[in-house]
């Protein structure tokens, strides 16, 4: 063999080794491959590889403490909205809330009718019979005494 | 509305009361007990009075409205009330002031 060939041969194998080390700085700076090479040794991988982090990065150490699943306070529910009482009163004048958009004529028990009988009009006359077994008859007391009739509510 | 504690208000100013509601006797009665009116309290069983007076189911609730008509000797309607819901009736104190004057003694 003469001088150039071991020269040559030389410079070849320096080469090699250049690009060779090259190819593994390469390969050890970016992430693990997901298939693991073979030639990678198992020590590298372990020495390389950050240690892996716990599956909860959360800061409350109750993690680890207790058995069973112990529910992470951050995620508890909070607490409930504080809703309005149930017990509010009804809307008033009931018949509002029944009133048609377009007036139904003759409809029965209108839901916004007139509110009684007009002052001025006479009275309507009627006997009912009373608690006091009497029957009452209004037009009775005309030209005697003024009458005061209130209607409650009654029971039905 | 507690009109039996002023009925002596409205009998001094010469003026009947008289209760109605849209039930039976037998309920008149029990609330004549109950109350101890000294008034009459007239049943109405099928409402044919509160139909007359237009304070029937104005509240959609089958029964009458709260209301207070007087009447006056003439038989007319002198004043008149009607409640906007089941709580709203006016006090004895208010009907005693719109009951029409007294003609005097």
């Amino acid at each position: 063999m003469n001088r150039t060939s071991i020269v040559l041969l030389a410079a070849i194998l320096a080469v090699l080794v250049i690009v060779v080390g090259l190819l593994f700085a390469i390969t050890r700076l970016a992430a693990p491959p997901p298939a693991p090479s073979p030639q990678v040794p198992t020590a590298d991988l372990a020495s390389a590889t950050p240690t892996r982090p716990p599956e909860v990065p959360s800061p409350q150490s109750g993690r680890g403490k207790d058995t069973g699943d112990v529910t992470p306070t951050h995620l508890l529910p909070i607490s409930p909205v504080q809703q309005p009482p149930d017990d509010a009163p009804p809307a008033p004048a009931g018949g509002q809330g029944f009133q048609p958009i377009s007036p139904i004529p003759g409809g029965e028990e209108a839901p916004q009718p007139e509110t009684g009988r007009a002052v001025g009009e006479e009275a309507p006359d009627f006997t009912l019979e009373g608690a006091q077994g009497v029957p009452v008859t209004l037009s009775d007391h005309r030209g005697q005494s003024d009458v005061v009739l209130v209607f409650y509510r009654g029971q039905t | 509305m507690d009109l039996q504690s002023h009925y002596p208000d409205f009998q001094d100013r010469n003026a009947e009361i008289l209760a109605l509601a849209v039930h039976e006797v037998a309920s008149a009665q029990r609330v004549a007990q109950v109350t101890g009116a000294a008034f009459p309290v007239l049943a109405d069983p099928d409402h044919a009075v509160a139909d007359a007076y237009g304070v029937y189911n104005l509240l959609g609730d089958g029964v009458a409205t709260p209301a207070v008509f007087i009447v006056d000797t003439s038989g007319r309607i002198h004043w008149s009330y009607v409640g906007q819901n089941a709580a709203d009736r006016p006090s004895a104190q208010t009907i005693l002031e719109n009951l029409p004057p007294s003609p005097a003694r």
